[in-house]
């Protein structure tokens, strides 16, 4: 929102030199930074490199995928307090799936290969091996790989086999229900990408909630992306830091409508309420067709939709080496 | 470029090892050279300008047309390229071979694909005994690589096979798998007796039904296995479209065996 006035917060309101009054006036449809009445900041989205895998969970239904893949993913929203991110890339049909059985490609992120390995290990051991039917499948071509079936054949006790079909080692691991197979390895990319992100900032709660969702589903649609926050949203966008030492990530007050009087907030006095997408992709192309798909959504939702402004949280460039420009994106 | 040519002059009158002719032998080759190359194996010194009409063209990629059941070691040693015999071939077929497609459109006869680690041998007829096994002397039968075999296969086929998946369109003779230490052997028709005679490890899969039993496989329940899902995936290629491999994809039954050895392989039978 770089035209608007910023509030100087509670300093300025009794000092008298902040904003005396709030800029009110809708932006013009269509100049510069402005599609469909929705202000875009001319500002960028930082994203830092990630280790990223892809894996085919499937079932004998798409029902049971479903559950494994949903339980493999939940609590895998962010890297600081899960470990790692994760997230349901797109349903795939029999014909799609190694064993012809329907599944679910997801996606997993790092920080490195080493903790890839370890938490899609954990997750698929926990999530996947316990589900009834399913197997587990690399969902990325790729020549660098993390152990995942080779590890988890322990859990057969001496009693695991393996069979090597097409070039590719399975484990089988027997198990009370029959048997849980796995492949031996899994793609990786050390090119993947955390951290794409939006900031939906629109006129009330409600507005701005069902504005988000239409951009996450079209979003969902862009392949070897994922949102790992629940329902792709997230609803408490973080700072870096705090006042209490403790904490490395606190509340974003610039971005907080309860706070914009006490606080040196960025929003617009229309904004009554706002939300974050983040997105990870296994490339940076990817993350940047997501985000491009997203703005679109909401950009064409517009003002009439409630949607005030967009966007996106940075570190000033010194976190991660990937940018993605809104007015780039927009073009 | 179009393929290498060796067309038969006729039935030989002594076996010939045609071990020489793989893409890696003829490469770089001018025809006068092709044609000195020995393929003999009587006292008499047969060269295969002597046994074949040479058509020259891409070495990595040999046709020999007209074959006979003298021609042994076609590509034996393959590791590169494709070979294709329009016709029977004689003892040790793709003996060795590491890697590339040998295919043999026709009957082979015994100690095909004999210690092979790598590679395709294809054979649209009949395949002689001892299909992927051992060599007298080696510990180890076919340690990779993939066999398919259209008709029939003759007695032992996998014989201490170690690694690699052979598979058998019809039926097999007696002892198939037999000292099997790993891989697979799929058999859809009827087998002779004693299918997995002291395997270790290793899967056998039998469409049909063994003309005697071994004991010593314990039969372990009925199952839907996933495993088997993924293998008639990779087998559909390689066997004719009528194969009945979908009653892999249902309940089979499994017997563990053989308890006389390790104990660890496994018999897989359709349940129904």
């Amino acid at each position: 929102m770089s035209e608007l006035k910023p509030k100087t917060g509670l300093w300025g309101r009794l000092t008298g030199r902040g904003a005396a009054e709030p800029e009110t006036k809708p932006a013009d449809p269509d100049v510069g930074l402005v599609r469909g009445g929705v202000q875009v900041d001319e500002t960028f989205a930082e994203a830092f490199p990630m280790s990223g895998t892809a894996l085919i969970i499937t079932a004998p239904s798409i029902e049971w995928a479903r559950i494994a893949a949903t339980t493999m993913t939940g609590f895998a929203t962010s890297v600081i307090g899960c470990g790692c991110e994760a997230g349901i890339d797109r349903e795939l049909g029999p014909a799609e799936t190694p064993d012809g059985r329907p599944g679910v490609r997801v996606l997993v992120f790092a920080m490195s290969p080493a903790d890839l390995e370890k938490h899609t290990i954990n997750r698929v051991g926990q999530c996947v091996l316990t589900c009834p039917g399913t197997a587990c499948y690399s969902g990325l071509a790729s020549d660098e790989t993390i152990k995942l079936g080779a590890n988890l054949r322990y859990f057969g006790d001496g009693h695991q086999s393996s069979k090597v079909i097409g070039g590719k080692r399975y484990w089988r691991v027997p198990v009370m229900e029959g048997e849980f197979v796995c492949e031996a390895t899994v793609g990786m990319t050390t090119e993947a990408v955390g951290g794409g992100n939006l900031l939906i900032l629109g006129r009330t709660a409600a507005e701005t909630l069902a504005a988000t969702e239409a951009a996450v589903k079209a979003m969902r649609a862009v392949p070897d992306t994922v949102l790992p926050f629940p329902g792709g949203i997230v609803r408490s966008g973080s700072k870096v830091g705090s006042k209490y030492k403790f904490m490395i990530a606190s509340t974003n007050e610039a971005y907080c409508p309860t706070l914009r009087a006490i606080s040196n907030s960025k929003l617009d006095p229309r904004v009554g309420s706002v939300l974050e997408i983040v997105i990870d992709g296994l490339s940076a192309d990817s993350v940047a067709n997501s985000m491009r798909t997203g703005l679109a959504a909401l950009t064409d939702i517009g003002l009439k939709g409630g949607v005030i402004g967009v966007s996106a949280g940075n570190y000033g460039g010194k976190l991660g080496p990937h940018h993605f420009h809104l007015k780039e994106l927009m073009s | 470029m179009t393929a290498m040519i060796f067309k038969l002059r006729g039935e030989p009158d002594q076996r010939l090892d045609l071990s020489a002719l793989t893409p890696k032998r003829l490469a770089g080759l001018d025809e006068a050279a092709v044609a000195a190359l020995p393929v003999g194996t009587g006292k008499a010194v047969l060269r295969a300008g002597d046994a074949f009409r040479v058509t020259m063209g891409d070495p990595a990629d040999i046709r020999i047309s007209g074959g006979c059941a003298r021609l042994d070691g076609v590509g034996a040693g393959l590791d590169r390229g494709r070979i294709t015999l329009e016709g029977e071939a004689g003892a040790y077929a793709g003996r060795a071979m590491s890697g590339g497609e040998l295919r043999i459109e026709g009957n082979a006869g015994p100690f095909a694909g004999l210690s092979m680690s790598g590679g395709l041998l294809r054979i649209t007829g009949n395949a002689g005994d001892f299909l992927g096994a051992a060599a007298t002397g080696e510990m180890t039968g076919m340690r990779g690589g993939t066999i398919a075999v259209t008709g029939r296969a003759g007695q032992r086929a996998g014989d201490r096979m170690r690694r690699g998946l052979i598979a058998i369109g019809g039926a097999a003779g007696d002892f198939p798998a037999s000292r099997m230490i790993a891989g697979t052997v799929v058999i859809l028709g009827d087998c002779g007796r004693l299918p997995g005679y002291l395997m270790k490890r290793g899967t056998v899969l039998l469409g049909g039904k063994a003309s005697a039993w071994n004991p010593t496989f314990l039969e372990s329940g009925t199952a839907a296995l996933t495993v088997l899902r993924l293998l008639t995936r990779e087998l559909k290629p390689l066997l004719p479209a009528t194969a009945p491999l979908a009653a892999f994809e249902g309940p089979v039954r499994r017997y563990a065996g053989d308890m006389a050895a390790l104990g660890k392989g496994e018999i897989i039978q359709p349940a129904t």
